[in-house]
Protein backbone atom coordinates (compact mmCIF):
# COMPACT_ATOMS: atom_id res chain seq x y z
CA UNK A 1 0.00 0.00 0.00
CA UNK A 2 1.36 3.61 -0.95
CA UNK A 3 1.28 6.50 1.51
CA UNK A 4 -1.94 7.61 0.17
CA UNK A 5 -3.51 4.01 0.78
CA UNK A 6 -4.96 3.87 -2.61
CA UNK A 7 -4.11 0.99 -3.61
CA UNK A 8 -6.53 -0.61 -1.06
CA UNK A 9 -8.99 -0.01 -3.95
CA UNK A 10 -6.33 -2.01 -6.22
CA UNK A 11 -8.57 -5.22 -6.36
CA UNK A 12 -12.02 -3.71 -6.72
CA UNK A 13 -10.93 -0.96 -9.64
CA UNK A 14 -8.65 -4.61 -11.55
CA UNK A 15 -12.10 -6.47 -11.62
CA UNK A 16 -14.11 -3.37 -12.15
CA UNK A 17 -11.82 -2.18 -15.14
CA UNK A 18 -11.15 -5.83 -16.62
CA UNK A 19 -15.18 -6.98 -16.26
CA UNK A 20 -16.08 -4.00 -17.86
CA UNK A 21 -13.66 -4.37 -20.68
CA UNK A 22 -15.20 -7.67 -21.15
CA UNK A 23 -18.66 -6.54 -21.59
CA UNK A 24 -20.04 -7.23 -17.89
CA UNK A 25 -22.13 -5.69 -15.31
CA UNK A 26 -19.88 -4.78 -12.14
CA UNK A 27 -20.56 -3.79 -8.78
CA UNK A 28 -17.68 -2.89 -6.39
CA UNK A 29 -17.76 -1.73 -3.25
CA UNK A 30 -14.22 -0.62 -2.20
CA UNK A 31 -12.67 1.05 0.86
CA UNK A 32 -13.98 3.50 3.37
CA UNK A 33 -12.71 5.94 6.31
CA UNK A 34 -15.49 6.51 8.06
CA UNK A 35 -15.97 10.20 10.16
CA UNK A 36 -18.35 10.42 13.62
CA UNK A 37 -19.06 14.38 14.04
CA UNK A 38 -19.44 14.92 17.40
CA UNK A 39 -21.43 18.29 18.69
CA UNK A 40 -20.92 19.89 21.65
CA UNK A 41 -24.37 19.44 22.77
CA UNK A 42 -24.71 15.77 21.98
CA UNK A 43 -25.62 13.48 24.98
CA UNK A 44 -21.97 12.73 26.30
CA UNK A 45 -22.39 9.01 27.85
CA UNK A 46 -24.49 7.61 24.83
CA UNK A 47 -21.97 9.01 22.40
CA UNK A 48 -19.15 7.88 23.61
CA UNK A 49 -20.64 4.02 23.63
CA UNK A 50 -21.63 4.74 20.40
CA UNK A 51 -18.54 6.31 19.46
CA UNK A 52 -16.16 2.77 20.89
CA UNK A 53 -18.67 0.16 20.08
CA UNK A 54 -18.06 1.81 16.02
CA UNK A 55 -14.86 2.15 16.52
CA UNK A 56 -13.87 -0.99 17.87
CA UNK A 57 -16.47 -3.63 17.51
CA UNK A 58 -15.30 -6.38 15.36
CA UNK A 59 -11.02 -5.23 15.86
CA UNK A 60 -12.78 -1.81 13.71
CA UNK A 61 -12.67 -4.73 10.85
CA UNK A 62 -16.17 -3.48 9.39
CA UNK A 63 -16.20 -0.95 6.09
CA UNK A 64 -18.86 0.78 7.60
CA UNK A 65 -16.65 1.00 11.06
CA UNK A 66 -16.05 4.58 12.57
CA UNK A 67 -12.97 5.35 12.73
CA UNK A 68 -12.30 8.72 12.79
CA UNK A 69 -14.13 10.96 14.87
CA UNK A 70 -14.23 14.79 14.78
CA UNK A 71 -15.57 16.38 17.73
CA UNK A 72 -16.31 20.03 17.30
CA UNK A 73 -15.54 23.18 20.02
CA UNK A 74 -16.00 21.98 23.49
CA UNK A 75 -16.94 18.29 22.37
CA UNK A 76 -13.41 17.39 23.01
CA UNK A 77 -13.99 17.40 26.61
CA UNK A 78 -15.24 13.94 25.44
CA UNK A 79 -11.64 12.27 24.63
CA UNK A 80 -11.01 11.32 28.60
CA UNK A 81 -13.77 9.59 28.57
CA UNK A 82 -13.45 7.93 25.54
CA UNK A 83 -10.39 6.56 26.80
CA UNK A 84 -11.33 5.51 29.98
CA UNK A 85 -14.47 3.44 28.10
CA UNK A 86 -12.22 2.25 25.25
CA UNK A 87 -9.68 0.80 28.03
CA UNK A 88 -11.82 -1.05 29.77
CA UNK A 89 -12.66 -3.37 26.74
CA UNK A 90 -11.50 -6.87 27.21
CA UNK A 91 -8.95 -8.45 24.06
CA UNK A 92 -9.28 -11.91 23.55
CA UNK A 93 -10.86 -15.07 21.24
CA UNK A 94 -14.30 -14.37 20.10
CA UNK A 95 -15.24 -17.73 21.87
CA UNK A 96 -14.80 -16.03 25.36
CA UNK A 97 -17.74 -14.38 26.74
CA UNK A 98 -17.10 -10.75 27.80
CA UNK A 99 -14.61 -10.20 24.99
CA UNK A 100 -15.34 -7.13 23.42
CA UNK A 101 -12.07 -7.07 20.64
CA UNK A 102 -11.63 -10.05 19.10
CA UNK A 103 -8.22 -10.54 16.96
CA UNK A 104 -7.64 -9.37 13.62
CA UNK A 105 -7.21 -11.33 10.71
CA UNK A 106 -3.46 -11.94 10.07
CA UNK A 107 -0.49 -11.64 11.61
CA UNK A 108 0.32 -9.53 8.34
CA UNK A 109 -2.86 -7.15 9.67
CA UNK A 110 -1.48 -6.73 12.88
CA UNK A 111 1.93 -5.83 11.59
CA UNK A 112 0.30 -2.91 9.03
CA UNK A 113 -1.86 -1.87 11.53
CA UNK A 114 0.87 -1.19 14.20
CA UNK A 115 3.11 0.40 11.68
CA UNK A 116 0.25 3.18 10.90
CA UNK A 117 -0.13 3.68 14.56
CA UNK A 118 3.40 4.37 14.87
CA UNK A 119 3.14 6.60 11.73
CA UNK A 120 0.61 8.65 13.34
CA UNK A 121 3.00 9.07 16.89
CA UNK A 122 5.85 9.66 14.69
CA UNK A 123 3.80 12.62 12.64
CA UNK A 124 2.87 14.02 16.05
CA UNK A 125 -0.55 12.53 17.05
CA UNK A 126 -0.71 12.06 20.79
CA UNK A 127 -1.11 8.53 21.98
CA UNK A 128 -3.49 8.70 24.97
CA UNK A 129 -4.29 4.49 24.53
CA UNK A 130 -1.76 2.25 22.66
CA UNK A 131 -2.65 -1.31 21.96
CA UNK A 132 0.90 -1.84 19.89
CA UNK A 133 2.35 -5.46 21.10
CA UNK A 134 -0.75 -6.35 23.10
CA UNK A 135 -0.52 -9.69 25.02
CA UNK A 136 -3.76 -11.92 25.53
CA UNK A 137 -2.93 -14.94 28.63
CA UNK A 138 -2.77 -18.12 27.02
CA UNK A 139 -3.06 -16.99 23.40
CA UNK A 140 0.73 -15.97 23.15
CA UNK A 141 0.20 -16.63 19.12
CA UNK A 142 -3.15 -14.85 18.49
CA UNK A 143 -3.10 -11.48 15.97
CA UNK A 144 -3.44 -9.24 19.46
CA UNK A 145 -3.92 -5.26 18.71
CA UNK A 146 -5.49 -3.66 21.92
CA UNK A 147 -7.54 -0.67 21.64
CA UNK A 148 -5.56 2.71 20.36
CA UNK A 149 -6.92 5.68 20.01
CA UNK A 150 -4.30 8.54 18.24
CA UNK A 151 -5.48 12.21 19.13
CA UNK A 152 -4.65 15.29 17.68
CA UNK A 153 -4.57 13.85 14.16
CA UNK A 154 -4.70 15.91 11.00
CA UNK A 155 -5.52 14.84 7.47
CA UNK A 156 -2.38 14.77 6.06
CA UNK A 157 -0.91 12.31 8.31
CA UNK A 158 -0.47 8.67 7.02
CA UNK A 159 -2.59 7.43 9.40
CA UNK A 160 -5.45 9.74 8.19
CA UNK A 161 -4.64 9.09 4.71
CA UNK A 162 -4.87 5.25 5.29
CA UNK A 163 -7.63 2.41 5.89
CA UNK A 164 -6.41 1.32 9.38
CA UNK A 165 -8.96 -1.58 9.24
CA UNK A 166 -7.92 -2.13 12.92
CA UNK A 167 -9.25 -1.18 16.35
CA UNK A 168 -7.93 2.03 16.31
CA UNK A 169 -10.03 5.63 16.97
CA UNK A 170 -8.53 8.58 15.26
CA UNK A 171 -9.50 11.99 17.12
CA UNK A 172 -9.40 15.56 14.73
CA UNK A 173 -10.56 18.47 16.55
CA UNK A 174 -12.30 21.62 14.43
CA UNK A 175 -14.23 24.64 15.74
CA UNK A 176 -17.40 24.38 13.35
CA UNK A 177 -19.53 22.08 11.69
CA UNK A 178 -19.13 24.08 8.43
CA UNK A 179 -15.51 22.48 8.84
CA UNK A 180 -16.56 19.37 9.93
CA UNK A 181 -17.85 19.05 6.38
CA UNK A 182 -15.63 20.33 5.13
CA UNK A 183 -13.45 17.84 6.00
CA UNK A 184 -15.52 14.91 5.71
CA UNK A 185 -16.15 15.85 1.89
CA UNK A 186 -12.61 16.44 1.29
CA UNK A 187 -12.16 12.75 2.09
CA UNK A 188 -11.86 10.87 -1.43
CA UNK A 189 -14.63 8.08 0.33
CA UNK A 190 -18.07 8.33 1.00
CA UNK A 191 -19.46 5.17 2.26
CA UNK A 192 -20.89 6.09 5.44
CA UNK A 193 -20.62 9.13 7.76
CA UNK A 194 -22.41 9.74 11.45
CA UNK A 195 -23.54 13.01 13.99
CA UNK A 196 -23.96 13.34 17.19
CA UNK A 197 -26.20 15.99 18.33
CA UNK A 198 -29.85 17.15 20.33
CA UNK A 199 -30.42 20.01 17.47
CA UNK A 200 -32.52 18.95 14.65
CA UNK A 201 -31.22 21.91 12.66
CA UNK A 202 -27.51 20.82 12.98
CA UNK A 203 -28.26 17.44 12.02
CA UNK A 204 -30.79 18.30 9.16
CA UNK A 205 -28.13 20.85 7.61
CA UNK A 206 -25.15 17.76 8.33
CA UNK A 207 -27.63 14.98 6.09
CA UNK A 208 -28.27 17.34 3.37
CA UNK A 209 -24.65 19.16 2.95
CA UNK A 210 -22.26 15.86 3.74
CA UNK A 211 -21.46 14.03 0.41
CA UNK A 212 -21.36 10.12 1.66
CA UNK A 213 -23.81 7.68 0.51
CA UNK A 214 -25.09 6.08 4.48
CA UNK A 215 -25.41 9.16 7.21
CA UNK A 216 -26.33 8.11 10.48
CA UNK A 217 -28.11 10.90 12.82
CA UNK A 218 -27.50 9.32 16.56
CA UNK A 219 -26.85 6.30 14.63
CA UNK A 220 -22.91 5.15 14.57
CA UNK A 221 -22.85 2.71 11.68
CA UNK A 222 -26.40 3.70 9.53
CA UNK A 223 -26.03 0.39 7.31
CA UNK A 224 -29.54 0.30 5.83
CA UNK A 225 -32.24 -2.55 5.68
CA UNK A 226 -32.45 -4.33 2.54
CA UNK A 227 -35.44 -2.19 1.45
CA UNK A 228 -33.16 0.01 0.87
CA UNK A 229 -29.58 -0.66 -0.34
CA UNK A 230 -26.34 0.03 0.20
CA UNK A 231 -25.75 3.05 -0.62
CA UNK A 232 -21.92 4.05 -0.39
CA UNK A 233 -20.74 6.34 -3.11
CA UNK A 234 -18.25 8.57 -4.30
CA UNK A 235 -14.85 6.78 -4.08
CA UNK A 236 -16.37 3.64 -2.09
CA UNK A 237 -17.95 2.11 -5.31
CA UNK A 238 -17.56 1.62 -9.03
CA UNK A 239 -20.49 0.54 -10.96
CA UNK A 240 -24.15 1.95 -11.15
CA UNK A 241 -26.26 -0.18 -8.92
CA UNK A 242 -25.60 -0.93 -5.23
CA UNK A 243 -25.89 -3.83 -3.27
CA UNK A 244 -29.18 -5.47 -2.12
CA UNK A 245 -32.71 -4.06 -1.84
CA UNK A 246 -33.85 -2.51 -5.26
CA UNK A 247 -30.59 -1.69 -6.43
CA UNK A 248 -29.79 -5.68 -6.50
CA UNK A 249 -32.75 -6.74 -8.69
CA UNK A 250 -31.41 -3.92 -11.13
CA UNK A 251 -28.63 -5.00 -11.65
CA UNK A 252 -29.56 -8.65 -11.61
CA UNK A 253 -32.07 -7.89 -14.20
CA UNK A 254 -32.40 -6.46 -17.76
CA UNK A 255 -35.23 -4.62 -19.05
CA UNK A 256 -37.37 -6.15 -21.87
CA UNK A 257 -40.28 -4.05 -23.43
CA UNK A 258 -42.83 -5.11 -25.66
CA UNK A 259 -45.18 -3.35 -28.03
CA UNK A 260 -48.21 -4.75 -29.22
CA UNK A 261 -50.68 -3.87 -31.44
CA UNK A 262 -54.09 -6.22 -31.64
CA UNK A 263 -56.33 -3.75 -34.14
CA UNK A 264 -59.76 -5.64 -34.50
CA UNK A 265 -59.38 -4.02 -38.34
CA UNK A 266 -56.47 -4.34 -39.93
CA UNK A 267 -54.00 -1.34 -41.23
CA UNK A 268 -53.17 -1.56 -44.52
CA UNK A 269 -51.47 1.79 -45.34
CA UNK A 270 -47.99 2.10 -46.30
CA UNK A 271 -45.81 4.40 -44.59
CA UNK A 272 -42.29 5.21 -45.05
CA UNK A 273 -41.95 7.74 -42.02
CA UNK A 274 -40.06 6.53 -39.32
CA UNK A 275 -42.51 4.94 -37.02
CA UNK A 276 -44.61 7.16 -34.16
CA UNK A 277 -47.51 5.91 -31.95
CA UNK A 278 -50.16 7.75 -32.86
CA UNK B 1 -34.60 -29.96 -11.91
CA UNK B 2 -32.98 -28.57 -14.37
CA UNK B 3 -30.88 -31.07 -17.23
CA UNK B 4 -27.70 -31.76 -16.21
CA UNK B 5 -25.02 -31.98 -18.68
CA UNK B 6 -23.11 -35.24 -18.27
CA UNK B 7 -19.83 -33.52 -20.10
CA UNK B 8 -20.05 -31.30 -17.24
CA UNK B 9 -20.67 -33.78 -14.02
CA UNK B 10 -18.26 -36.58 -15.84
CA UNK B 11 -15.27 -35.35 -15.65
CA UNK B 12 -15.84 -34.01 -12.15
CA UNK B 13 -16.38 -37.31 -10.92
CA UNK B 14 -13.39 -38.49 -12.77
CA UNK B 15 -10.88 -35.75 -11.27
CA UNK B 16 -12.36 -36.62 -7.96
CA UNK B 17 -12.16 -40.19 -8.22
CA UNK B 18 -8.36 -40.04 -9.56
CA UNK B 19 -7.77 -38.04 -6.40
CA UNK B 20 -5.86 -39.98 -3.78
CA UNK B 21 -7.56 -37.76 -1.04
CA UNK B 22 -11.23 -37.93 -2.79
CA UNK B 23 -12.57 -41.14 -0.69
CA UNK B 24 -13.02 -39.52 2.56
CA UNK B 25 -14.07 -35.62 1.76
CA UNK B 26 -15.85 -35.72 -1.54
CA UNK B 27 -18.31 -38.50 0.35
CA UNK B 28 -18.44 -36.57 3.60
CA UNK B 29 -21.07 -33.73 3.47
CA UNK B 30 -19.74 -29.94 4.55
CA UNK B 31 -21.74 -30.37 7.80
CA UNK B 32 -18.93 -32.99 9.02
CA UNK B 33 -16.00 -30.67 7.29
CA UNK B 34 -17.66 -27.24 9.22
CA UNK B 35 -17.76 -29.64 12.52
CA UNK B 36 -14.65 -31.28 12.35
CA UNK B 37 -13.01 -27.51 11.71
CA UNK B 38 -14.95 -26.09 14.84
CA UNK B 39 -13.45 -29.18 17.08
CA UNK B 40 -9.42 -28.60 15.74
CA UNK B 41 -9.71 -24.95 16.64
CA UNK B 42 -11.36 -25.58 19.92
CA UNK B 43 -9.36 -29.25 21.04
CA UNK B 44 -5.77 -29.13 22.60
CA UNK B 45 -4.38 -31.36 19.97
CA UNK B 46 -1.21 -31.03 18.35
CA UNK B 47 -1.30 -29.27 14.65
CA UNK B 48 0.38 -32.73 13.56
CA UNK B 49 -2.79 -34.45 13.76
CA UNK B 50 -4.69 -35.87 11.43
CA UNK B 51 -5.60 -34.54 8.18
CA UNK B 52 -6.65 -30.99 7.92
CA UNK B 53 -9.20 -30.73 5.13
CA UNK B 54 -9.11 -29.15 1.45
CA UNK B 55 -12.35 -27.14 1.56
CA UNK B 56 -14.23 -28.23 -1.64
CA UNK B 57 -15.88 -26.69 -4.60
CA UNK B 58 -19.49 -27.32 -5.27
CA UNK B 59 -20.22 -27.46 -8.91
CA UNK B 60 -23.05 -29.07 -10.43
CA UNK B 61 -24.92 -29.50 -7.28
CA UNK B 62 -21.85 -31.39 -5.67
CA UNK B 63 -19.36 -30.83 -2.94
CA UNK B 64 -15.85 -32.24 -5.19
CA UNK B 65 -12.45 -32.17 -4.01
CA UNK B 66 -10.36 -29.99 -5.89
CA UNK B 67 -7.28 -30.73 -7.63
CA UNK B 68 -5.22 -27.78 -6.68
CA UNK B 69 -1.55 -28.19 -6.23
CA UNK B 70 -1.75 -24.91 -4.13
CA UNK B 71 -3.35 -24.21 -0.87
CA UNK B 72 -4.31 -20.93 1.22
CA UNK B 73 -4.28 -21.72 4.77
CA UNK B 74 -7.31 -20.62 6.85
CA UNK B 75 -5.92 -20.47 10.34
CA UNK B 76 -8.12 -19.59 13.69
CA UNK B 77 -6.62 -16.38 13.89
CA UNK B 78 -6.62 -16.20 18.10
CA UNK B 79 -4.41 -19.15 17.70
CA UNK B 80 -2.52 -19.70 14.17
CA UNK B 81 -4.48 -23.24 14.54
CA UNK B 82 -4.79 -24.41 10.85
CA UNK B 83 -8.37 -25.20 10.36
CA UNK B 84 -8.83 -26.35 6.78
CA UNK B 85 -6.88 -25.44 3.45
CA UNK B 86 -8.21 -23.34 1.05
CA UNK B 87 -7.49 -24.67 -2.12
CA UNK B 88 -6.52 -22.38 -6.04
CA UNK B 89 -9.26 -24.47 -8.06
CA UNK B 90 -7.95 -25.33 -11.34
CA UNK B 91 -9.05 -23.78 -14.67
CA UNK B 92 -10.65 -27.04 -15.70
CA UNK B 93 -12.74 -26.73 -12.45
CA UNK B 94 -13.24 -23.09 -12.38
CA UNK B 95 -14.62 -23.67 -16.23
CA UNK B 96 -16.86 -26.96 -15.27
CA UNK B 97 -18.29 -24.32 -12.36
CA UNK B 98 -19.60 -22.25 -15.23
CA UNK B 99 -20.68 -24.76 -17.23
CA UNK B 100 -22.88 -26.11 -14.78
CA UNK B 101 -24.55 -22.46 -14.30
CA UNK B 102 -24.97 -22.22 -17.87
CA UNK B 103 -26.36 -25.25 -18.36
CA UNK B 104 -28.67 -24.71 -15.28
CA UNK B 105 -29.48 -21.04 -16.42
CA UNK B 106 -33.01 -21.70 -19.04
CA UNK B 107 -34.68 -24.31 -16.71
CA UNK B 108 -34.37 -21.78 -13.61
CA UNK B 109 -35.22 -18.63 -15.71
CA UNK B 110 -38.33 -20.39 -16.45
CA UNK B 111 -39.10 -21.52 -13.01
CA UNK B 112 -41.69 -19.53 -11.66
CA UNK B 113 -41.45 -16.53 -9.57
CA UNK B 114 -43.34 -18.03 -6.85
CA UNK B 115 -41.26 -21.33 -6.88
CA UNK B 116 -38.35 -18.89 -6.80
CA UNK B 117 -39.20 -17.47 -3.38
CA UNK B 118 -40.26 -20.45 -1.70
CA UNK B 119 -36.67 -21.57 -2.04
CA UNK B 120 -35.82 -17.99 0.09
CA UNK B 121 -38.50 -19.30 2.57
CA UNK B 122 -37.39 -22.47 2.98
CA UNK B 123 -33.93 -21.26 2.97
CA UNK B 124 -34.21 -18.19 5.67
CA UNK B 125 -36.09 -20.92 7.85
CA UNK B 126 -32.91 -22.71 7.58
CA UNK B 127 -30.39 -20.58 8.82
CA UNK B 128 -32.26 -19.36 11.84
CA UNK B 129 -32.05 -23.16 12.65
CA UNK B 130 -28.68 -23.61 12.14
CA UNK B 131 -27.78 -19.83 13.75
CA UNK B 132 -25.48 -21.37 16.66
CA UNK B 133 -23.46 -23.79 14.05
CA UNK B 134 -23.03 -20.66 11.75
CA UNK B 135 -22.17 -18.20 14.10
CA UNK B 136 -19.44 -20.51 15.48
CA UNK B 137 -18.02 -20.85 11.82
CA UNK B 138 -17.92 -17.58 11.69
CA UNK B 139 -15.79 -16.86 14.78
CA UNK B 140 -13.48 -19.82 14.19
CA UNK B 141 -12.32 -18.87 11.14
CA UNK B 142 -12.84 -14.94 11.77
CA UNK B 143 -11.88 -14.36 14.79
CA UNK B 144 -14.66 -12.00 15.81
CA UNK B 145 -16.96 -12.61 18.97
CA UNK B 146 -19.96 -15.01 19.19
CA UNK B 147 -22.58 -11.84 19.47
CA UNK B 148 -20.68 -9.81 16.63
CA UNK B 149 -20.76 -13.11 14.47
CA UNK B 150 -24.58 -13.60 15.00
CA UNK B 151 -24.88 -10.36 13.60
CA UNK B 152 -22.77 -10.78 10.59
CA UNK B 153 -25.63 -13.66 9.70
CA UNK B 154 -28.71 -11.77 10.56
CA UNK B 155 -27.71 -8.69 8.28
CA UNK B 156 -27.34 -11.73 5.68
CA UNK B 157 -30.56 -12.87 6.73
CA UNK B 158 -32.52 -9.65 6.91
CA UNK B 159 -31.45 -9.86 2.10
CA UNK B 160 -32.29 -13.60 2.31
CA UNK B 161 -36.01 -12.50 4.05
CA UNK B 162 -35.76 -9.22 0.98
CA UNK B 163 -35.35 -11.81 -0.79
CA UNK B 164 -38.81 -13.92 -0.18
CA UNK B 165 -40.60 -10.38 -1.57
CA UNK B 166 -38.98 -11.57 -5.51
CA UNK B 167 -42.45 -11.89 -6.47
CA UNK B 168 -43.43 -8.20 -5.69
CA UNK B 169 -39.91 -6.80 -6.44
CA UNK B 170 -39.27 -8.10 -10.13
CA UNK B 171 -41.87 -6.16 -11.50
CA UNK B 172 -42.46 -4.84 -14.73
CA UNK B 173 -44.53 -1.43 -15.84
CA UNK B 174 -47.25 -1.16 -18.04
CA UNK B 175 -48.45 1.37 -19.83
CA UNK B 176 -51.82 0.45 -21.70
CA UNK B 177 -53.03 2.16 -25.32
CA UNK B 178 -49.89 3.87 -26.18
CA UNK B 179 -51.05 4.19 -29.49
CA UNK B 180 -54.44 2.75 -31.32
CA UNK B 181 -54.81 -1.01 -30.11
CA UNK B 182 -51.26 -0.39 -28.72
CA UNK B 183 -49.62 -1.60 -25.45
CA UNK B 184 -46.08 -1.94 -24.02
CA UNK B 185 -45.29 -3.75 -21.57
CA UNK B 186 -41.55 -4.80 -19.87
CA UNK B 187 -40.21 -7.50 -18.28
CA UNK B 188 -37.21 -7.52 -15.48
CA UNK B 189 -35.20 -10.50 -17.39
CA UNK B 190 -32.52 -12.21 -15.39
CA UNK B 191 -28.60 -11.61 -16.88
CA UNK B 192 -27.87 -15.30 -17.11
CA UNK B 193 -24.54 -16.80 -15.16
CA UNK B 194 -23.61 -13.81 -12.52
CA UNK B 195 -20.36 -13.94 -10.14
CA UNK B 196 -19.43 -12.94 -6.53
CA UNK B 197 -16.08 -12.30 -5.12
CA UNK B 198 -16.80 -11.81 -1.36
CA UNK B 199 -14.00 -10.48 1.16
CA UNK B 200 -13.06 -11.30 4.58
CA UNK B 201 -14.66 -8.96 7.36
CA UNK B 202 -18.01 -10.29 7.11
CA UNK B 203 -18.05 -14.08 6.24
CA UNK B 204 -21.73 -15.10 6.29
CA UNK B 205 -23.54 -11.45 5.23
CA UNK B 206 -21.42 -10.32 2.29
CA UNK B 207 -22.02 -13.64 0.31
CA UNK B 208 -25.45 -13.28 1.28
CA UNK B 209 -25.94 -9.66 -0.42
CA UNK B 210 -24.64 -11.55 -3.29
CA UNK B 211 -26.24 -14.82 -4.16
CA UNK B 212 -29.75 -14.90 -2.69
CA UNK B 213 -31.43 -11.55 -4.63
CA UNK B 214 -29.26 -13.15 -7.88
CA UNK B 215 -30.74 -16.58 -8.10
CA UNK B 216 -34.12 -14.86 -6.36
CA UNK B 217 -34.02 -12.89 -9.85
CA UNK B 218 -33.49 -15.96 -11.80
CA UNK B 219 -29.51 -16.30 -12.57
CA UNK B 220 -27.20 -18.68 -11.82
CA UNK B 221 -24.56 -18.28 -9.66
CA UNK B 222 -20.56 -18.47 -9.30
CA UNK B 223 -19.52 -17.51 -6.01
CA UNK B 224 -15.99 -17.09 -5.43
CA UNK B 225 -15.77 -16.20 -0.97
CA UNK B 226 -12.77 -15.00 0.79
CA UNK B 227 -10.11 -17.80 0.46
CA UNK B 228 -9.38 -16.57 4.02
CA UNK B 229 -13.14 -17.79 5.38
CA UNK B 230 -14.24 -19.96 2.96
CA UNK B 231 -16.26 -22.35 5.83
CA UNK B 232 -19.17 -20.42 6.23
CA UNK B 233 -19.98 -19.95 3.16
CA UNK B 234 -19.44 -23.68 2.24
CA UNK B 235 -22.05 -24.45 5.02
CA UNK B 236 -24.75 -21.57 3.25
CA UNK B 237 -24.58 -23.66 0.08
CA UNK B 238 -24.70 -26.80 1.69
CA UNK B 239 -28.17 -25.11 3.56
CA UNK B 240 -29.33 -23.52 0.54
CA UNK B 241 -29.05 -27.02 -1.08
CA UNK B 242 -30.98 -28.41 1.55
CA UNK B 243 -33.55 -25.48 0.83
CA UNK B 244 -34.29 -26.90 -1.85
CA UNK B 245 -32.07 -25.55 -4.43
CA UNK B 246 -31.40 -26.66 -8.63
CA UNK B 247 -28.15 -28.12 -9.51
CA UNK B 248 -26.31 -26.27 -10.69
CA UNK B 249 -28.15 -23.01 -9.75
CA UNK B 250 -25.12 -22.45 -7.13
CA UNK B 251 -21.81 -22.99 -7.78
CA UNK B 252 -18.48 -22.34 -5.42
CA UNK B 253 -14.93 -21.62 -6.51
CA UNK B 254 -11.87 -21.01 -4.49
CA UNK B 255 -8.57 -19.01 -5.56
CA UNK B 256 -6.99 -15.91 -5.71
CA UNK B 257 -5.78 -13.59 -8.56
CA UNK B 258 -6.63 -16.42 -10.88
CA UNK B 259 -9.95 -17.50 -9.69
CA UNK B 260 -10.55 -13.30 -9.82
CA UNK B 261 -9.23 -13.31 -13.40
CA UNK B 262 -10.93 -16.09 -14.97
CA UNK B 263 -14.77 -14.50 -13.19
CA UNK B 264 -13.93 -10.97 -15.03
CA UNK B 265 -12.65 -13.13 -18.29
CA UNK B 266 -15.16 -15.99 -18.90
CA UNK B 267 -17.64 -15.15 -21.45
CA UNK B 268 -20.71 -16.68 -20.10
CA UNK B 269 -20.55 -14.49 -16.77
CA UNK B 270 -23.07 -11.32 -17.17
CA UNK B 271 -22.11 -9.68 -13.68
CA UNK B 272 -19.66 -9.84 -11.19
CA UNK B 273 -20.25 -8.19 -7.66
CA UNK B 274 -17.15 -7.45 -5.33
CA UNK B 275 -16.68 -5.99 -1.99
CA UNK B 276 -13.19 -5.70 -0.94
CA UNK B 277 -9.87 -4.12 -1.11
CA UNK B 278 -6.46 -5.55 -0.59
CA UNK B 279 -4.98 -3.51 2.43
CA UNK B 280 -1.50 -4.97 2.26
CA UNK B 281 1.76 -3.00 1.56
CA UNK B 282 3.50 -4.34 -1.47
CA UNK B 283 6.59 -5.60 1.46
CA UNK B 284 3.82 -7.44 2.92
CA UNK B 285 3.18 -9.30 -0.28
CA UNK B 286 6.23 -11.63 -0.23
CA UNK B 287 5.19 -12.72 3.37
CA UNK B 288 2.31 -14.05 2.14
CA UNK B 289 1.70 -17.17 0.12
CA UNK B 290 -0.49 -15.18 -2.20
CA UNK B 291 -2.50 -12.01 -1.73
CA UNK B 292 -5.50 -11.90 0.23
CA UNK B 293 -8.75 -9.88 -0.70
CA UNK B 294 -10.14 -7.73 2.20
CA UNK B 295 -12.82 -5.69 2.51
CA UNK B 296 -11.47 -2.55 3.51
Amino acid sequence: MGSDGRSGDAAGKHIYDRGGANGKRVQANLGAQNHAVVLEDADPESTVKALVAAGFGAAGQRCMAISRVVLVGGAQALVPRLVELARSLTVGPGTTAGVGIPPVVTPQAKVRIERLITAGVEAGATIPLDGRAYKVDGYPNGNWVGPTILAGVTTDMECYRNEIFGPVLQVLLVNTLDEAIELINANRYGNGTAIFTRSGAAARKFTHEVDCGQVGVNVPIPVPLPMFSFTGSRGSILGDHNFYGKGAVAFHTKWKTVTSNWREDDERALSMAMPTMK
Amino acid sequence: MPSIRPSVVAPMRRMVTAHPRSSSLVTKSLRSLAARAVTRALSTAPESSPAVPSVPLLINGEFVESRATAFVPVHDPATQRVLAHTPLATQDEMRAAVDSAKAAFPKWKNTSVSNRARLFFRYQQLLRENEDELAHLITMEHGKTLDDARGDLFRGLEVVEHACSITSLQMGETVAGVATATDVTSFREPLGVCAGIAPFNFPAMVPLWMFPMAIATGNTYVMKPSERVPLTTMRLAELLKEAGVPNGVMNIIHGQHDAVNFLCDAPEIKAISFVGGAPLKASDRHRLPLLAYECP
